[in-house]
């Protein structure tokens, strides 16, 4: 525990000396915030974004708020939890652009912003059908999963891969601002609908 | 013991390994409870084994390249070197003047236009190498500035 917390203490005064370094004019400290970052950032553009031609676009974006906005950073957080933030949030906003102009709203959801972009999660089909209660067991199995991550609503996504970077709840709350009930329920439905969609495709071979 | 199905969210926890001990009892008893934790767990499993997602570009390159350019330190500039050079001048013009008599004695085995000529270039070196030292430290500071000089 003790080795913890000194880890913590030695990256939160790196992260410090970067952020000064970037303040008073050293540029290429910023790019050493960029790589220290950049896994985080890519976890959610890839997963919140299905169009790869956004990406690039996205990531700059992000960092170019991330440097014109660091004089604000008060250290009450991680910085890559600060940058993943701005960049959760920078999606959101382009998805919810998109879906106003693309996607009329047909579900209502009292977290501002969501309503279209959950809104498949809830039309799948009960999990106790008599022949649905075992998966396929085989070689694609990593790819049959891939697909399906890909088939769940893009917030949900990123909190599943989120969780399964190691990231801590208090983290996904930090990052997406939703109360910490929201995210245990949105990784709970993730993982069902994972589940359901699993199960309304494959059956399980005979070995 | 608990003869009651688990609820959804009980089989997701006991797969996650945050279950109770009733719980545990139940699915080591219930055959259908059973078949759902091992299709989370496989899920899970599954899911642990997926590449993370990676950018296809260099994101620092990107960016870096989009930074605003810092803005340049304002030395004196042109006019600025002209006008040091012009009090130097000054400096070193007056006390000649003043002195020209003294300074003719002891240079009068020379001709006056010997004297003008080493003179004039001694002047002309001075200037020349007064503005390249200013123009130097200025650049030297805007380098550093940029941050492409390694202390």
């Amino acid at each position: 525990m003790g080795l913890k917390v000194d880890q913590y203490r030695k990256n939160a005064t790196q992260e410090k000396e970067l952020v000064t370094r970037v303040l008073t004019g050293d540029r290429y400290a910023f790019a050493e915030i960029i790589k220290n970052t950049e896994r985080l950032v890519a976890l959610i553009v890839l997963k919140m974004i299905a169009n790869r031609a956004d990406h690039k676009d996205l990531v700059q974006d992000v960092y170019l708020r991330a440097y014109d906005k660091l004089g604000t950073f008060q250290f009450k957080s991680k910085l890559s939890t600060w940058i993943g933030q701005i960049t959760y949030h920078a999606c959101l906003h382009h998805l919810e652009k998109k879906r106003l102009l693309l996607v009329e709203d047909t579900f209502n959801d009292h977290e501002s912003g969501l309503s279209g972009l959950i809104q498949l999660s809830d039309q799948l089909t009960d999990p106790f059908s008599k022949e649905s209660e075992s998966l396929l067991v085989g070689k694609e199995l990593k790819h049959i999963m891939q697909d399906a991550v890909s088939q769940l609503p893009p917030v949900y996504q990123t909190l599943l891969t989120l969780y399964q970077s190691g990231m801590s709840n208090e983290e996904m709350v930090q990052i997406t601002s939703l109360p910490e009930g929201t995210v245990k329920s949105y990784l709970f439905r993730a993982r069902k609908n994972l589940k359901e969609i699993i199960l309304s495709k494959y059956q399980k071979e005979d070995l | 013991m608990n003869s009651e199905h688990l609820s959804e969210a009980e089989i997701q926890n006991y797969a996650l390994g945050t279950a109770g001990p009733d719980q545990a009892e139940h699915v080591d008893s219930c055959l259908i409870c059973h078949s759902r934790v091992t299709n989370y767990s496989l899920i899970f499993s599954v899911m642990d084994e997926l590449p993370e997602p990676v950018l296809d570009f260099d994101a620092a390159e990107l960016v870096m390249s989009h930074l605003p350019q810092p803005t340049a330190v304002r030395g004196p500039g042109e006019r600025g070197v002209y006008l040091i050079a012009c009090l130097v001048l000054t400096l070193l013009g007056v006390p000649v003047y003043l002195n020209i008599d003294d300074l003719l004695k002891m240079t009068s085995g020379l001709r006056p236009v010997t004297l003008y000529l080493v003179g004039l270039t001694t002047l002309v070196v001075l200037i020349f190498q007064v503005t390249e030292s200013c123009r130097q430290h200025l650049k030297k500071i805007n380098a550093l500035i940029a941050g492409d000089m390694q202390l």
